[in-house]
């Protein structure tokens, strides 16, 4: 089996090849089909993981040595355990629904070939960073799936503001994706290997706690900025600016996971230094409320959801810091699912509303897309996680109650709590919003094919099932996640008991208060006096504006002053005149010397020559 | 040792080859001429590939080399050889004036036959200065090699391109006269022989080494160029006909790394410790303060050299901090920007073809009218951006890798590098190739064609190529810098 992991990012890597050499040939709609193809390739070998030997131990597959010099050393080996088996389950299969989305969605589109080229391309490279054994081959992975983001994020580019928000996108990430490297290198010149599996126990057998810390406050940055937590979340909003079926791969369900897999991944590292985790509890926390406060306010359905997306991954954070890692892991595998869903959806609401994203001309599609809207409903209460019925009350809302458990936990708990009610506000603002009251006259007709609905509907599916795969402790039903994954990430902190039911409790009252909350900001919005009027919170409590105005703009600014001041006036314009005065001066003496003789003329060269020979070679050094 | 003469094959093919050409001349519309150049260069290039294919990488000694008395009154020798370092510019240079060959196909109408002509004169004395091991000898190439430029960008250049040529010939020879004076005082100091390899065995004390070694440097910083000695290079490239700057930013601007490498680090090894110092905080110069710079350029070939000035500043920094990675590593890079500011400066020379213009608000929503040329130019610009996976990135990590392992903060600070590149250059590819078509030139604008493709499809193979699988490229080397690593630890001061 090991020897075929290379299969699993090879299809989609193979697709985008044959894409890129012959898909003039191919055409638009072959290359489509070419496309969707290969995800399920790959997911087919997934499965045939998940049904053969597992992932216990972890599988190894090395293929070549990518650069070598002394003791640095890079292989190429591929390694899947029982967590990455859960991120290349996601990214196949979650990937390859999104490519059959895709062909009746992007139909037609002028740029439907490289669409295909740079999502498998896309597909390959996250493959590539979950089953990396090396950080520098993750690295490659990482930077493979931010440079996809980039072009697909840009896709329609006679915008000019489309390519402008990829730019963003890729710059940003690229601050983070700077840092990343950095750390790798600090690891590296303490340890010597930048293999994964031979660093963790090295960092926790040899600790260096001031290297270890800089270390990992650096790796983080790079998490952050990839995964689109606050401040760095800046350019998640703007990249809704690409194809929605890109923001339901890349921006939901699997790129911007990449930071809390790489937290999972290097969990050794950061609990090797006293207190990170614990910001990392406080700072998921924090985002996921901040951004659910923000989704509230949003126009945009897919600005909406971009909030959205930064705030869940904020409970993954903070589950990865209370020292649930597996319930993190849980999250990002029902959120893939849910967002992706909901993403996809919007889309498709987008193309009903001719292009319109403003969730205020919307309303009463329920009428005429029962389907979408059933479907939309699904990933709603995923995302509002109303008890029982939805998935992420399983596995948000027990990231939420054990942190209550574990010490110094009240403030994730508090934030993340309110955060949730927020999180039900703006879901079924966004509900109401655009499916229930009066059908809008924008409405236009559209039909969505198979290729649209089954993707559709097996996630919604997933959405309100998935979660029983783990039922709370104490409660009748399967426990099968927590448990499997325990050898690897250990046993999270449940609650039990009345204490248990209790969390649980004032979990699904937090989800119903939202939802109040949710109907009441939707009749404001369609009074016109919705939360959308107020500043503050939609533009993000002014942070993007902020950072804009800090960074970049001195940064130009600099730019055009050293280019005036020092580039033309200082370092050309001294350089040039001193050469031009000295030839000036010198011609002067050799003008004076010179009367037509041109024995003169040898005379003085030789004697010049003479007199520089003399001098080297008598130079007193 | 083999001596069958192919150094001297390599650099006399072209050089002949170039006279034929320029006798053959313009006759029936240049046709002969343009073939008789491209089998020419093919041959060029076919007589270096066995370089490689017979090449020993367990040695460190000069390899294929060929001896021959040319002066013996002062001891100046006909003297060749090649190592690890120098092998990978030999096949460089012979490859890509095949390729500017085929790019200047239909681009020069005018005195196709002497300008192809320059370029494999300039060919051969190019691969001259890789090979040459005798100071007198190599010196002559270094200037040789500046005629041909000279020429290119003088007659074949823009508007401005008397202005560009004297700048960049006054900066350069200017430059290169006090190496010739080094020279001189090395030939009296190690027992009358200008052989180089002589030279690196000469003991010499501490500040006969510093003054050699600013000597060298003020030569080798211009060709780089490294700041503040940079300002002929946006100017030149601006001018110069296309071929001109693939070649200029391809190879010349390596000319000034090598001698760094085969002149300054082994024969004054103290002198290159002691002042390390300095030419790490040029580099980090030239990388933070150009890249600020290139950032608001109008121009994009300007924007393009610009960024190169950055790119070079990883490899004189990977240089200066003595460690196998960064040396290796700042090796690759210069490989790297070969393949890859060679590619966009053809990029900018096939839309200069057809707009004749390089404003960079001239154009805009090229991609809708180009889709091959903008994918092609994509790969580019991320390489430019180094982005694993391309040859950009294994040089610049390996250079801030090996600079991390001994001094952090100018790692740090180059890194910054990684960021801002990603700025301009992404700015440039932007305002080029994403957003409207807003002037109805670009609307009339056609993809590339077979020829063109041919070129940049090439370069492409050898950015990915080197990107995924660096290995060969290593292994040529490997032996060539331990041996340098080892020459520049060992003190030349006598006593």
């Amino acid at each position: 089996m090991t020897e075929w992991l290379f299969l699993i990012p090879g299809f989609p890597l193979l697709g985008a090849l044959i894409n890129a050499l012959f898909g003039e040939r191919l055409g638009p709609r072959w290359c489509g089909r070419l496309a969707a193809t290969m995800p399920l390739l790959s997911s087919l070998v997934v499965l045939a993981i998940w049904l053969g030997p597992g992932a216990e131990p972890a599988l190894l597959d090395r293929l070549w040595t990518w650069m070598a010099v002394g003791d640095f050393r890079v292989d190429l080996t591929l390694r899947v355990d029982d967590v990455t088996l859960v991120m290349i389950s996601i990214a196949s299969f979650v990937g390859f629904l999104i490519h059959l989305f895709s062909q009746q969605y992007l139909r037609g589109d002028y740029g439907e070939r490289r669409y295909y080229f740079y999502l498998n391309l896309f597909v390959a490279g996250m493959l590539i960073l979950t089953m990396a054994n090396n950080l520098l081959l993750l690295y490659l992975g990482w930077e493979t799936v931010g440079l996809c983001s980039y072009a697909l994020i840009s896709h329609w580019y006679r915008e000019p503001e489309n390519a402008w928000a990829g730019r963003k996108a890729f710059v940003v990430t690229r601050i983070g994706d700077t840092t990343l490297l950095l750390g790798i290198f600090l690891l590296f010149a303490q340890y010597h290997t930048l293999s994964i599996s031979t660093l963790l126990p090295l960092v926790t057998a040899q600790p260096a706690p001031a290297l270890l810390l800089a270390a990992s406050i650096l790796i983080l940055i790079g998490a952050y900025a990839k995964s689109a937590q606050f401040p760095f979340h800046i350019w998640l909003p703007d990249s809704m600016a690409g194809p929605s079926t890109v923001s339901a791969l890349i921006h939901a369900a699997t790129m911007v996971t990449a930071g809390v897999y790489l937290c999972i991944r290097l969990l050794g590292l950061f609990a090797a230094v006293p207190g990170m985790l614990e910001a990392i509890a406080v700072l998921g926390a924090w985002t996921a409320f901040f951004a659910a406060s923000c989704g509230l306010a949003q126009v945009d359905v897919k600005r909406v959801l971009a909030y959205s997306t930064i705030s869940q991954l904020g409970y993954m954070f903070m589950g990865v810091g209370i020292g649930a890692p597996s319930l993190g892991l849980f999250h990002l595998l029902v959120h893939a699912c849910f967002k992706a869903l909901l993403f996809m959806a919007s889309g498709a609401i987008i193309l009903i509303y001719a292009d319109d994203h403003d969730i205020r001309h919307m309303g009463g599609l329920k009428y005429r897309q029962p389907f979408l809207r059933w479907t939309f409903l699904a990933g709603v209460f995923a995302l509002a996680a109303v008890p029982l019925i939805s998935a992420a009350f399983y596995s948000k809302d027990a990231i939420i109650n054990a942190s209550f458990l574990v010490a110094g936990g009240g403030v994730p708990y508090a934030l993340g709590l309110s955060g949730a009610v927020l999180t039900a506000g703006y879901a079924f603002r966004l509900y109401f919003l655009v499916f229930e009251g009066k059908p809008s006259e924008l409405e236009g007709p559209y039909q969505m094919g198979w290729g649209m609905k089954i993707p559709l509907a097996l996630l919604a599916a997933a959405s309100i099932g998935i979660g029983w795969l783990q039922f709370p402790p104490g409660w009748p039903g399967p426990h099968l996640w927590v448990h499997w994954l325990a050898p690897e990430l250990g046993l999270p902190p449940r609650p039990i008991g009345l204490e248990g039911g209790l969390l649980t409790l004032v979990g699904a009252l937090a989800t119903f208060l939202g939802i109040a909350l949710g109907y009441w900001a939707a009749r404001r919005e369609r009074a016109g006096r919705g939360l959308s009027r107020w500043r503050f919170l939609a533009s993000g409590w002014w942070i993007d504006g902020t950072i804009l105005r800090l960074f970049p703009a001195p940064f130009y600014a600099l730019g055009r002053l050293l280019r005036g001041g020092v580039e033309n006036l200082g370092v050309q314009g001294l350089a040039q005149g001193g050469l031009r005065d000295g030839l000036r001066l010198s011609a002067y003496a050799l003008a004076r010397g010179e009367n037509g003789l041109a024995s003169r003329y040898a005379v003085s060269m030789i004697a010049g020559l003479l007199l520089l020979l003399l001098l080297i070679w008598s130079w007193p050094l | 040792m083999h001596s069958f003469g192919l150094l001297s094959a390599a650099i006399w093919a072209p050089i002949l080859g170039g006279f034929l050409v320029l006798a053959v001349g313009d006759r029936a519309g240049g046709n002969p001429a343009r073939w008789l150049a491209l089998l020419v260069s093919l041959l060029t290039f076919a007589i270096t590939l066995p370089l490689f294919t017979s090449f020993d990488t367990h040695t460190a000694a000069m390899q294929f080399v060929e001896r021959v008395p040319w002066i013996p009154a002062f001891h100046i020798a006909y003297f060749l050889g090649i190592d690890g370092i120098s092998l990978w510019f030999i096949l460089l240079t012979s490859f890509l004036t095949v390729l500017v060959v085929i790019a200047s196909w239909r681009n020069v109408s005018m005195r196709i036959a002497q300008y192809l002509a320059a370029f494999l004169i300039m060919d051969g004395l190019m691969i001259g200065v890789f090979c040459a091991l005798d100071a007198i000898l190599f010196y002559v190439f270094w200037e040789a090699m500046l005629i041909p430029m000279f020429l290119i960008i003088g007659v074949w250049g823009g508007p401005r391109r008397v202005y560009a040529t004297i700048k960049f010939f006054l900066y350069t020879f200017l430059g290169s006269v006090l190496m010739l004076v080094a020279f001189l005082y090395l030939y009296f100091h190690s027992g009358d022989s200008f052989s180089l390899l002589a030279f690196q065995k000469t003991p010499l004390g501490a500040n006969a080494q510093i003054w050699i070694f600013l000597a060298f440097l003020i030569a080798f910083a211009v060709k780089i160029p490294m700041w503040p000695v940079h300002t002929w290079l946006p100017d030149a490239h601006v001018e110069a006909p296309t071929g001109g700057s693939v070649i200029l930013a391809a190879i010349m601007l390596k000319m000034g790394a090598y001698g760094f490498l085969r002149l300054s680090l082994p024969i004054t090894p103290d002198a290159s410790h002691q002042l390390a110092w300095l030419m790490i905080v040029l580099s980090l110069i030239a990388i933070v303060y150009i890249a600020l710079i290139a950032i608001v350029q109008q121009d994009m070939k300007k924007l393009i050299a610009y960024s190169s000035i950055a790119h070079m500043g990883f490899v004189t920094l990977g240089f200066f901090v003595f460690t196998q990675t960064a040396i290796e590593g700042a090796i690759i890079q210069m490989l790297s920007h070969g393949f890859v500011s060679a590619a966009m400066f053809l990029c900018v020379g096939v839309l200069y073809d057809r707009m004749h213009t390089r404003d960079i608000q001239a154009y805009g929503g090229v991609a809708n009218v180009m889709p091959i040329f903008a994918s092609l130019m994509m790969l580019f610009a991320m390489a430019n951006v180094g982005l694993p996976g391309t040859s950009g990135f294994v040089g610049e990590f390996m250079v801030v890798l090996g600079t991390y392992q001994v001094h952090p903060w100018p790692a740090i600070i180059a890194a910054t590098g990684l960021i801002t590149g990603a700025g301009y250059t992404l700015w440039l590819f932007k305002r080029v190739i994403f957003g409207g078509i807003i002037h109805a030139e670009v609307a009339a604008l056609s993809d590339l064609n077979g020829r063109e493709i041919l070129v940049l499809g090439s370069l492409a193979v050898f950015v990915l190529l080197q990107g995924v699988w660096p290995a060969p490229f290593l292994d040529i080397v490997h032996q060539s810098v331990a041996h340098l690593l080892q020459q520049v630890a060992t003190s030349k001061i006598p006593g």
